[in-house]
């Protein structure tokens, strides 16, 4: 074990903190400072949403797994920069414009109807906990990788401690701390990978050696049937085609990831924190450059992971790529202090997406299945209690179920929460917000059975010892989103078209609300009769 | 205000007139033929059916739906609601006459409204409609009272040759006092958020007297030393009071709130000069929450008058807000005065002319927001007063 990279790894906590305690002591004088600018700037926003957005699986997985997995791979970071796309043009104006904070506080003020809380709040459960568990292996391999320790001392030491952090408060100052772990991110990627090429040698020479020519040790990984051979570099490579039918995996993980993005519970809320509907487009915008541009280095870390670190093949441990390859360079020194920033680097991912989860679950727990349907006349002592008992429970889930999963690529995983999502929300949310004949059952009954569909398609796939014999029926349950999203989009139209007349009478003034631009400067008072 | 008083008599009465409508039933059941399950049933189920109806209340609007609604479950041959001097709704046989918005024609409705008791018409003449050819023979007609006068009634009329049973006469009767009890609600709802209303407009003009006159006064006494001064704070004073009067609405983003607190604040301090500092810590996160109009204000000007003001030396009020996850958590706190803790308890609950302020933004933030959500304050002799509370960043029906 070395001290330097471990060093990295601490620092950035130590900084994060120190960050958090600065903004919130921020005092000043004059309110002009805040009302002049009345909210936080899209770009400083966006920076927050991407903070909380590129996870572990994205600072760490992508990048193992196109060197396990081939350039086919590159449809999850498409997809996740893409879904953003669908997010400006469907949702973020209009989720901003009806003032709602949460999915289910949306959903809520969308039919007047309380009840239909408990359905969104338990796929909120269900995509926290599966975005969680990929964060917690990236914790237990980070520390793996950088101290010796086993696994599981990672995963319960960062998932442990994230879990209290939440619990006592959580983060202060969520947008700075959120802002300044994406820049960190985006430094921790991009200086070691230009250095890594600077002395590896060119994109070109890399890719020939990784595709035609390999070297005696990739060659050897590659004979051995660790690592894939020529279609490493080809489309409908490994990855897609686990299953047998690489057309529609492809088609289905795009699906996925497209329409995931749209229906995450923790960057949905960041939306709130733009002063208008107008600036939450401008802050899509600008998160979709922001994520465009990181999302270039993990997929050419891959490459030179695949050409200069192939041992990791053999162990198993390609999801530990970017942790590893900085310690294959010559000149120690370099290397330890790459290592030190890509630790760093890690450590903010896994982070600022799990503390963002962490306060989504438990606020689902705390506030909407205990606090407006357990004791609605809970105290506010009473309230925050139950806020940190969620949070050490939901910490706890993650831990003992981020202990099993060590088998998954990290990057995998994700990609399964991203399905949930894009089966259970996405329907919802662009239903809710452009079709005026939604009714609350036709929502609710979508959702259930979207979502609930994906979950158990995955279940089956994670759990069951073989997988089914027919290549598309493997593909349809390894990689859901295809067909789930469809089913709850038109689940909840039939089901809404059938109980006609459960439309809300106040449709129209919800949808002004949602939809007409701020400059117009429509109020309540004129809204309302 | 009080609107947790209101809910919570309005369960207990719609409970207790529900209650009395099963009581009737069952004990009429009994001796009448028709088995006693049927009417249970069935009269829950006419409640059930015409109460979301009452609760909107007895307009021009709802009337007829409540009328169909009661026409189609009894199979009578017409049902009338009549308010005052008026008909509400008309549906059934006769409408060709009996028409809405005109005077009730028959003796059946005048004396019911005279008397203010179920009448039961079992002819034509007793009916009493002056057209010979009009087809309603057999009635029920039961007053709508409103604190214990009949302001109206219900009419429902049998088809030619029905028995009129006496399990059907309780049963109109008994909706008509349901009805009623609804309209008293309803009513008292009005009146409740008339009375909110008018007391937003009583603190907005509240803010006036006192401060006014403080203001003009430290304005007067920069007119000799700094004309300049003088002159840009009448604008900017005549600039807030403007906006003051405009604000009819009920609720404003956070941000609004804090502008109108920094405005509000340039003229104590314009009138305190060295002795008044005032320091903001929020986060910009709460920034666009929305929250009651003149929710901060108050605040901000009880720890000038009763922290600072009364204090030798000078002082610090610290206008705070926190993020905290669904909710956002505000703090205004001074290093005033104080008072003793028993004092501070009864702030909220004095009704004389001490802390108005106060304890309409205690009133309006526990009727928006339920009673958790009301004002929490602490305060030492001699160290100072805090007052905080916290709402959630978002409640349907709270929008600017």
């Amino acid at each position: 074990m070395n001290l330097v990279p471990f060093l990295g790894f601490a620092a950035i906590a130590v900084v994060t903190v120190a960050v958090g305690l600065y903004s919130t002591r921020i005092v000043r004088t004059t309110a002009d400072v805040y009302v002049a600018s009345r909210s936080v700037g899209p770009i400083l926003n966006a920076s927050a949403i991407a903070g909380e957005y590129l996870s572990a699986a994205s600072f760490l997985g992508i990048a193992g797994m196109v060197m396990a997995f081939g350039y086919d791979v590159l449809w999850y970071p498409a997809g996740y920069a893409a879904g953003y796309l669908f997010l400006l043009l469907f949702v973020a104006a209009p989720l901003r414009r009806s003032g709602a904070y949460t999915i289910a506080d949306f959903i809520e003020g969308r039919f007047g109807n309380p009840a239909f809380r408990l359905v969104v709040v338990s796929f909120v459960l269900v995509i926290g906990i599966f975005y969680l568990l990929p964060q917690m292996k990236g914790a237990g391999l980070t520390l793996q990788t950088l101290t010796g320790l086993p696994y599981w001392v990672g995963v319960v030491v960062v998932g442990g401690a994230m879990a209290v952090n939440v619990a006592l408060g959580g983060m202060k100052g969520i947008t700075f701390v959120q802002a300044f772990q994406f820049w960190v991110k985006a430094f921790a990627i991009s200086v070691p990978t230009l250095v890594l090429l600077a002395l590896f040698g060119s994109y070109a020479d890399n890719w020939s050696l990784a595709t035609a020519q390999p070297p005696p040790e990739l060659r050897a990984a590659i004979e051995a049937g660790q690592a894939p051979g020529a279609d490493w570099g080809t489309p409908f490579g490994p990855l897609s085609a686990q299953q047998g039918a690489p057309l529609l995996f492809t088609y289905s993980l795009m699906a996925a990831t497209v329409f995931g993005t749209a229906g995450l519970p923790h960057i949905l809320v960041r939306f709130y924190t733009n002063k208008d509907g107008r600036t939450a487009r401008r802050t899509t915008l600008v998160v979709i450059a922001f994520i465009g541009s990181f999302y270039l280095f993990p997929s050419l870390l891959g490459l030179l992971g695949r050409v200069h670190a192939p041992d990791l093949y053999a162990a198993g441990r390609t999801d530990a790529l970017l942790l590893e390859l900085p310690g294959r360079i010559e000149d120690r020194t370099l290397a330890l202090v790459l290592q030190a920033v890509t630790a760093a680097g890690a450590f903010a991912a896994f982070m600022s997406t799990t503390s963002g989860l962490l306060v989504a679950v438990a606020g689902g727990l705390a506030h909407d299945l205990y606090a407006r349907t357990l004791a609605p006349q809970a105290p506010q002592r009473a309230r925050i209690r139950a806020f940190r008992w969620a949070a050490l429970i939901a910490g706890a889930v993650a831990i003992v179920l981020g202990l099993q999963v060590e088998r998954f690529p990290i990057n995998m995983l994700v990609g399964w929460a991203f399905a949930i999502a894009a089966s259970a929300f996405f329907p919802l949310m662009v239903l809710a917000i452009w079709w005026r004949r939604l009714t609350a059952t036709g929502a609710a009954s979508g959702t259930l059975a979207g979502g609930g569909l994906a979950t158990l398609a995955i279940l089956y796939t994670m759990l069951a010892s073989s997988p089914p014999g027919d290549p598309y029926v493997a593909t349809l349950l390894a990689q859901p989103a295809i067909w789930t999203m469809p089913f709850a989009l038109g689940t909840m139209i039939v089901v809404s078209l059938l109980r006609r007349d459960e439309v809300p009478a106040d449709v129209g003034k919800k949808r002004v609300r949602l939809h007409v631009p701020e400059s117009i400067g429509l109020r309540t008072e004129y809204i309302t009769d | 205000m009080q609107t947790e008083w209101v809910v919570g008599a309005q369960v207990v009465v719609t409970a207790l007139a529900a209650g009395i409508v099963l009581y009737l039933i069952v004990r009429r059941s009994r001796t009448v033929s028709e088995g006693r399950e049927d009417a249970v049933s069935e009269t829950l189920a006419l409640v059930n059916r015409t109460l979301p109806y009452l609760r909107r209340g007895l307009s021009r609007r709802t009337a007829p739906e409540l009328a169909s609604a009661i026409h189609a479950y009894l199979t009578s041959s017409a049902v009338a609601i009549v308010s005052g001097r008026e008909i509400l709704a008309y549906i059934g046989a006769g409408s060709d006459h009996h028409q809405v918005g005109q005077e009730p024609l028959t003796s059946l409705a005048r004396q019911v409204l005279l008397t203010g008791r179920p009448v039961v018409a079992r002819t034509h003449e007793a009916v009493g409609c002056p057209r010979p050819a009009c087809p309603l023979a057999a009635a029920v007609a039961a007053p709508l009272t409103m604190q214990g006068k009949a302001v109206g009634c219900l009419q429902v009329y049998l088809p030619f040759g029905q028995p009129l049973s006496a399990s059907k006469v309780k049963m109109v009767t008994a909706l008509a006092q349901l009805m009623s009890v609804e309209m008293e609600l309803a009513d008292l709802d009005a009146k409740t958020e008339r009375l909110a209303k008018a007391e937003l407009k009583v603190l907005q003009a509240q803010i006036s007297p006192h401060f006014i006159y403080n203001t003009l006064n430290a304005i007067v006494a920069f007119v000799r030393t700094d004309p300049e001064q003088a002159r840009q704070l009448l604008i900017d004073f005549a600039d807030f009071l403007r906006l003051t009067f405009r604000r009819k609405r009920q609720f404003s983003p956070f941000a609004e709130e804090l502008q109108y607190v920094h405005q509000y604040l340039s003229f104590e301090m314009a009138r305190f000069g060295d002795r008044l500092r005032v320091v903001y810590r929020v986060a910009p996160e709460v920034l666009s929450t929305v929250v009651p109009v003149l929710v901060l204000q108050p605040l901000v000007e009880n720890a000038v008058r009763h922290g600072i003001s009364p204090k030798v030396g000078a002082g610090r009020v610290l206008i705070a807000a926190e993020d905290r996850g669904s909710e956002c958590w505000v703090c205004v706190e001074d290093d005033g005065v104080g008072m003793e803790a028993e004092v501070a308890k009864v702030v909220l609950q004095r009704r004389d002319g001490v802390g108005v302020g106060l304890r309409s933004v205690n009133d309006r933030l526990r009727s928006v927001y339920g009673p958790e959500h009301g004002l929490e304050i602490w305060s030492q002799p001699a160290a100072g007063t805090r007052v905080t509370f916290s709402v959630p960043k978002f409640k349907p029906g709270v929008t600017v």
